[in-house]
């Protein structure tokens, strides 16, 4: 195939006027122009050559400090940080819950607790509950007062 | 003609000129790229072009009022970008302009997380061991359908040296692709 007229058929694809009939004509009988389109196809579809490259939080809000915009990264950056932190707290009680619950299987003697515990994972909806049993469990531990220990005062004993 | 599948800036630029800060943000996001490895392109160190792209977009969005027509918007912008560099480096005549490629190589770790899992297939590979000239001609002519001559202006390039080169990278391209994939 004649080398400017593929030349002349890639420009046309990358160009905003559209192809032409001779253009789509030649594309169907030149292996190379039909490569072209499968690889702009290809490149189309992904992200563009230049977007690996992404600003940090910093560039952006000094540029938006630079233009007298408070930063609107910085408050998103605030709340995922505090959604982050609740969400420490919630996998720290899950994680709270599951020991206790592990504990008291094994208190009992038994590790039946901590097997149904496995195959209830399983499935998300059974997973939900669980940690909602598990979070009251948690609350009805901290209602459980620490025992009282009384011994006898020292003196009573050296009587 | 393929469309863009990168989506239209008018919007944003609209709601720019509102002062929606969060179209400037984005702005900066979609533009980043570009305006780095443009000047990059230009062998300026990347703590350097970090420098003068905060003062581009600054300067863009001091300006955002004068952009009538969004389809010239890129070339706006890459043009205060060599702008802003040449004036820095008039007056500083200081700024390294020997950007290495394994300076390059390190940018890669300031992937997106969506290029990061896109990275990781095939597809991305085509890009890979590309130089950031090549990469904003590819970016300019594909997805932005910047005309040879715009091109040209704003990389400080002939129109027809353009041509050559789109044309020598296209080829590059599609010879990585067959050899990838399997495709010719």
């Amino acid at each position: 195939m004649d080398e400017k007229e593929c030349k002349n058929v890639t420009e046309q694809l990358t160009d905003p006027k559209n192809l032409t009939e001779a253009g789509k004509k030649h594309i169907k009988v030149c292996k190379k122009c039909a490569t072209t389109v499968s690889l702009l196809l290809t490149l189309k579809a992904g992200p563009t050559p230049t977007a690996g490259l992404v600003p940090s939080p910093t560039f952006v809000n000094s540029v938006l400090a630079g233009i007298g915009i408070k930063s609107a990264v910085a408050s998103s950056a605030a709340t995922s940080t505090a959604t982050a932190t609740s969400k420490t707290v919630v996998t720290v009680a899950v994680a709270l819950g599951l020991a206790t619950a592990v504990g008291l299987g094994l208190t009992l003697g038994t590790d039946d607790s901590f097997n149904n515990i496995l195959k209830n994972q399983k499935s998300e909806s059974a997973k939900r509950n669980i940690i909602e049993i598990e979070l009251l469990e948690l609350e009805a531990l901290k209602n459980i007062k620490s025992p009282v220990l009384k011994f006898d005062s020292p003196a009573n004993e050296t009587k | 003609m393929l469309k863009r599948n990168k989506p239209d800036c008018a919007d944003l630029i609209a709601k720019a000129k509102l002062g929606d800060s969060d179209a400037f943000a984005d702005i900066i996001k979609q533009y980043y790229g570009l305006v780095m490895h443009y000047l990059l392109g230009m062998g300026v160190k990347h703590s350097d072009a970090e420098d003068v792209a905060q003062e581009a977009f600054i300067t863009l969005f001091r300006k955002i009022d004068q952009v009538t027509n969004p389809s010239t918007f890129t070339a706006w912008l890459l043009r205060i970008s060599r702008n802003l560099f040449i004036d820095k480096l008039r007056k500083e005549k200081k700024i390294d302009v020997s950007g290495s490629q394994f300076e390059l190589e390190l940018l890669s770790s300031n992937l997106s997380p969506e290029s990061e899992v896109v990275s990781n297939s095939e597809v991305s590979d085509i890009f890979a061991g590309l130089k950031s000239r090549e990469r904003v001609i590819l970016e300019l002519r594909v997805f932005q359908n910047m005309s040879f001559a715009e091109i040209g202006e704003v990389q400080g390039m002939t129109e027809g040296n353009v041509r050559l080169v789109f044309h020598r990278l296209i080829s590059k391209l599609r010879d990585r692709l067959a050899n990838e994939f399997g495709k010719v």
